[in-house]
């Protein structure tokens, strides 16, 4: 037998629902909106490329400054030490 | 567009598609693209939420078609896909807006000459509003189950849950829906059935 919520659906059942709308056209829009997505993908997958010898070159001028650096204390964090330990060193000799 | 004709079948369209054949997807998408917006249009709010989730389900398609592996048909291999971007779509927007009071809701079904009275479109309209307040798996059995009119066996296929999942969790959300709008079971005395 059946109840209240059968007889409701048994009544929404027999409501199709209109996609008309939406279905007109709608492989146009998918098409155009995947195409898209692919070009901006392409884009930037190009970008990287076209970055990559640019970042080459900032490896290999930075490594060749280094290498052919006079001081071989080129190494900011190394030279901000090295700078540092004469006063470091006074202040623990005098026990400040 | 339309290059290929009904006859051939959708596993040469796959194996097209693979090839990178953009005229075959058209195929497909022509092919399944009312089911789907069909089995979308019960979980979106408007045509506007429609096309782009039914979109997201044809790019989910695409994107996957090397992972169809052809010992289902694709028909339901794309039905699996749609029915899980529509749950995952229920369990999103249920994380942004919340649980919805019940007290909000405004039904009015106290008693069967109320159901009786109601025309389609208005018990349409009344359910949609009633499945809204469900949890995302309630709505999604119920309307696999109570609208599309899929058996336990083929929701379960669509859905991934076991075949005694399904039956349970359709008897919870039944019970949930009754709740909500109001309907006693059978065999109290209080209310209608």
């Amino acid at each position: 037998m059946k109840d209240g919520l059968d007889v409701l659906f048994d009544k929404a059942r027999a409501v199709e629902p209109d996609v008309s709308r939406t279905e007109s056209g709608f492989e146009t829009r998918l098409l155009a909106r995947m195409r898209s997505e692919k070009e901006s993908h392409v884009l930037v997958f190009e970008w990287v490329w076209r970055l990559v010898p640019i970042f080459a070159a900032i490896t290999i001028s930075l490594g060749t400054w280094y290498y052919y650096a006079p001081d071989n204390t080129v190494d900011f964090g190394t030279a901000v030490t090295a700078q540092m330990s004469d006063p470091i060193a006074a202040i623990y000799l005098n026990g400040e | 567009m339309g290059e290929y004709s009904e006859s051939v079948a959708d596993e040469r369209l796959v194996e097209l598609v693979r090839e990178g054949d953009e005229d075959a997807f058209t195929a497909l998408v022509l092919r399944y693209k009312r089911k789907v917006l069909i089995t979308a249009s019960r979980f979106v709010l408007d045509r506007y939420e429609l096309d782009d989730v039914a979109q997201e389900i044809f790019i989910k398609v695409y994107k996957n078609i090397d992972s169809y592996r052809g010992d289902a048909p694709f028909g339901h291999w794309l039905m699996r896909i749609a029915v899980r971007t529509c749950y995952d779509l229920l369990r999103s927007r249920r994380r942004e807006k919340g649980n919805i009071p019940i007290e909000d809701v405004d039904f009015a079904l106290s008693g069967p000459s109320v159901v009786d009275s109601l025309s389609a479109l208005q018990a349409k309209d009344l359910l949609d509003k009633a499945l809204a307040k469900l949890k995302p798996e309630d709505r999604l059995i119920l309307t696999l189950i109570e609208l599309e009119g899929l058996t336990s066996r083929e929701a379960a296929g669509l859905t991934g849950w076991s075949e005694a999942n399904v039956k349970v969790r359709s008897f919870r959300a039944r019970q949930a829906l009754k709740k909500l709008l109001g309907v006693k079971d059978e065999g109290t005395d209080e209310g209608w059935s």
